[in-house]
């Protein structure tokens, strides 16, 4: 039998007296992607953490060529030939790509740092993964997909015989995509064994070599990807079956509920127009960068822009505040769980209820009202099904996707008629993800307005009724869901792109 | 459900946890002296901690947003020495309100250049206040001269140092020892303190800040306001402090409540309150300040001498924050 690089056998682990991991078993072969495929919560970021030396099992062995290793820190497994790309990045911000990518492990002379061979180095690797980005450029000023980009480029750079991805492609765009399977097939020739972890699902069909499930702990099954479907996976996933991906409910589109018109901001975006109408679910497709999410923050009050006007229900509004946003009944659910949509260190109810302080207090809204913040938060973690031991819990240690499910419930208490959802099912798994579309389409069938952000184009064309793709911070294209397809969509996004480089 | 009880449990236990270094001292200062665990000491010992208990409170408002405030001690003098001001010499029969109030007005003054700084001009907190804590403690100087002022009125130095019940015998001796004013000063402002920071919006809106500001401001928090707001009230405790210091001292001194700010902020970290913000409650802290005050109350019973003390102060309080510090790893 072909003896595999990695092989963990019989893995446990606990938290706080709770078994995550029941006696794992797995494997990884040298030139082949194995990928990792489950819920969150499954335990996969756990296993793998322990793999990198940044948790200890509490029992099993894990093999690495066939001798046993037990790493204590990440710093160690690196040295012994396991790399990985943390779903969570840890970016150093103030320094540049260069010294980010060769952190810890700089080129240097006795104690003197040599800069220019650690540019040049970066360099070369950078141009051999095809990874556009300027190694002299501050970490901070990098956008979220380029700071995956850096990420992989780290990795990868470590010439490791293993390197695990947690979620690579989580802030990619289709194009960068691409360019990580070129480089992992490049991996693939080096005899490198890569573990994937993803919850698209088609990335793993086009990927892996061999699909392992994990459900609850336990490894569930183990294939080569030929035998698999996205059907199966997606039940074995989940322990029941899905009937669709995107649920769809009858709802009818009334009139325009919100109208932008001219919404300008300096060389960001300029002449945005759009309406949504009630019961309609509108999308806004396009590359990071296109000027989606800042839209979305202008018009919610976060964000300040140049010129523009907004209309509710067909009354001009100002918003400059996020109270306005509120008072007005819109709701924003941000793109970035952890920096903009909860407080870690509280509570499930201090997060639910930070929304609605000043409609639910007693005596003038002074006094904060302990009992309707329990009756509310117990209302809508039932609506939204939130696993939760309880509302003190701290919202810290909750799953991704309850997590998500608190700050979309959060923006539910303050009953809003107009509703942004950016990026809505980042980084959560297949049921949660399902629950969202669900509630998503219920929304919509109440009459409310709602607006997408994502950069999943099946989602989109899954969920929406109609389509907006932004390019460069302009409306390039706009198209009834009826008539669009992925294609039309990749078209608008990369036409300009085309002509800017024949110009 | 049953995660749901440990959960519950091991949060009450770990709240408890500082009222049993509390209880633990206190048996541990009782062994070592009869003098110590008498209503009289008791009593005194709140009376000794009341006057940077009132700058723990609002030093806990500001630690929960994630701030620091080491001008406190600074504003407590410069407002100390204006409250001695307007009560002695020409000024020594205006009626109290005058001292008490300009006091309290200039410790709030100051408190919201503090706010200012931080919350509109972006100054980190600990840049800001530490300017403020130079420039209150150098106008205090100059106003006095950096000479004591004496000779205050006696029902102003009354407030710090009278007695509620206290009878004398024929012979001019003291029958009953009474219950100090300060006690009720400490409760009092203890019991504000709990509701503004625990039963009202404007508290949660503190945690909500303090634990991630940028989610409070999408959450359509005005985080400047509140921001500004707690240094303003930590100010205002500065100068509620700064005549209770006056009336206590009987004399306006440039030099008084040197080294408070540092009081505070350690009382309040070894209640729990974190350094990083979100973290912490108004009971805890008030648990802190006690401890404070029984370490040196019993240590001064036994006689230790004070540089050593400061030695022992810090190892204590190394240990109530180490200990914190473990017990909440271990809960991740």
């Amino acid at each position: 039998m072909n003896q595999a690089l990695l092989q963990v056998k019989g893995l446990k682990k606990s938290f706080n007296g709770i078994e995550v991991l029941h006696s794992v078993d797995f494997s990884a072969e040298a030139g082949k992607v194995t990928a990792l495929a489950g819920e969150n919560g499954a335990g996969k970021s756990t296993l793998m953490k322990i793999l990198m030396g940044e948790y200890q099992a509490d029992g099993g062995e894990v093999l690495l060529e066939g001798k046993k290793v037990a790493f204590s820190s990440p710093h160690q497994a690196l040295k012994n030939g396991i790399s990985m790309i943390f779903q969570e990045m840890s970016p150093f911000p103030e320094l540049t790509v260069a010294e980010n990518i060769y952190m810890g492990r700089e080129p240097h002379r006795f104690c003197f740092l040599k800069k220019k061979e650690q540019n040049k180095m970066a360099e070369e690797k950078l141009a051999e993964l095809k990874i556009r980005l300027d190694i002299h450029k501050k970490v901070k000023k990098l956008t979220v997909s380029e700071l995956q980009l850096l990420e992989i480029a780290k990795a990868v750079s470590y010439d490791s015989k293993v390197v695990i991805m947690d979620e690579p492609t989580s802030s990619l765009t289709a194009m960068e995509v691409s360019l990580l399977f070129d480089t992992i097939r490049m991996l693939k020739e080096r005899k490198v064994a890569v573990i994937y972890i993803s919850h698209k699902l088609e990335e793993l069909f086009q990927i892996a070599d061999r699909v392992c499930v994990l459900r609850d702990g336990s490894i569930i099954s183990s294939r080569p990807a030929e035998e698999v479907t996205e059907d199966v996976l997606i039940s074995e996933m989940v322990g029941r079956e899905l009937s669709q991906i995107y649920p769809k409910t009858d709802k009818t589109i009334g009139d325009v509920a919100f109208r932008v018109e001219h919404l300008a901001r300096r060389g960001v975006f300029s002449d945005v127009s759009f309406e949504i109408r009630r019961g309609e679910i509108l999308g806004f497709a396009g590359m990071a960068g296109a000027g989606r999410t800042e839209i979305a923050e202008a018009v919610f009050g976060v964000e300040h822009y140049q010129a523009g006007r907004i209309f509710l229900h067909g009354e001009e509004i100002k918003i400059r505040h996020a109270r306005d946003a509120i008072q007005n009944h819109i709701a924003l659910i941000p793109e970035d769980r952890a920096r903009c949509g909860l407080n870690l260190s509280g509570s499930i109810r201090d997060n639910m209820c930070v929304t609605i302080l000043d409609r639910i207090g007693k005596c003038r809204h002074l006094i904060a009202s302990r009992e309707t913040e329990r009756e509310q938060t117990s209302e809508i973690a039932e609506k939204m099904r939130i696993k939760m031991s309880g509302q003190e819990q701290k919202v810290l240690y909750l799953s991704g996707g309850n997590q998500q499910k608190i700050v979309v419930g959060k923006w539910l208490l303050t009953k809003p008629d107009v509703i942004i959802m950016d990026e809505p099912t980042r980084g959560i798994d297949v049921g949660a993800k399902y629950e969202i579309y669900q509630l998503i389409q219920q929304l919509a069938g109440e009459g409310k307005a709602v607006l997408i952000i994502s950069s999943e184009m099946q989602e989109l064309l899954g969920v929406c009724d109609r389509i907006i793709v932004l390019r460069e911070g302009q409306i390039a294209a706009e198209m009834d869901v009826k008539e669009a397809s992925q294609e039309k969509i990749m078209a608008a996004i990369v036409n300009q792109e085309e002509e800017r480089r024949k110009n | 459900m049953k995660l749901a009880t440990i959960q519950q449990h091991k949060d009450k236990l770990s709240k408890l946890g500082i009222v049993f270094v509390l209880l633990g001292l206190i048996v541990l200062w009782s062994c070592l002296s009869d003098a110590f665990f008498t209503t009289n000491n008791l009593l005194l010992i709140i009376k000794q901690v009341t006057l940077y208990g009132i700058l723990v409170i609002g030093m806990t408002f500001v630690l929960v947003t994630g701030g620091i405030d080491l001008s406190v001690g600074s504003i407590v003098a410069l407002s100390a020495v204006f409250a001695a001001h307007y009560c002695s010499g020409e000024y020594l029969e205006l009626p109290l309100i005058v001292p008490i109030s300009v006091a309290v007005l200039i410790g709030t003054a100051c408190g919201a250049v503090n706010g200012l700084g931080v919350a509109f001009c972006n100054i980190p907190p600990f840049i800001m206040t530490m300017c403020m804590m130079l420039a209150a403690r150098g106008a205090a100087y100059v106003y006095t001269n950096a000479k004591a002022i004496f000779n205050l009125n006696e029902a102003f130095v009354n407030i710090s140092n009278g007695f509620l019940g206290r009878t004398f015998d024929a012979a001019g001796k003291v029958d009953q020892y009474g219950i100090p004013y300060m006690v009720f000063y400490f409760l009092a402002a203890f019991a504000i303190g709990i509701v503004l920071l625990h039963c009202t919006t404007y508290g949660r809106k503190i945690y909500a800040l303090g634990g991630n500001k940028e989610a409070a401001r999408y959450s359509g928090i005005n985080t400047r306001w509140i921001e500004f707001s707690v240094y303003v009230i930590s100010g205002l405790c500065a100068g509620i402090c700064g005549f209770l210091m006056a009336s206590r001292i009987s004399s306006g001194n440039a030099n008084s409540a040197d080294g408070y700010e540092m009081t505070a902020i350690s009382a309040a970290v070894i209640g729990g309150v974190s350094l990083s913000g979100g973290v912490g409650t108004m009971y805890g802290a008030m648990i802190g300040v006690l401890i404070v005050g029984v370490i040196s109350n019993g240590m001064d019973i036994l006689g230790i001498n004070t540089y050593f003390q400061q030695i022992l102060q810090a190892v204590i309080i190394f240990v109530a924050v180490y200990i914190d510090v473990h017990v909440n790893r271990k809960r991740k």
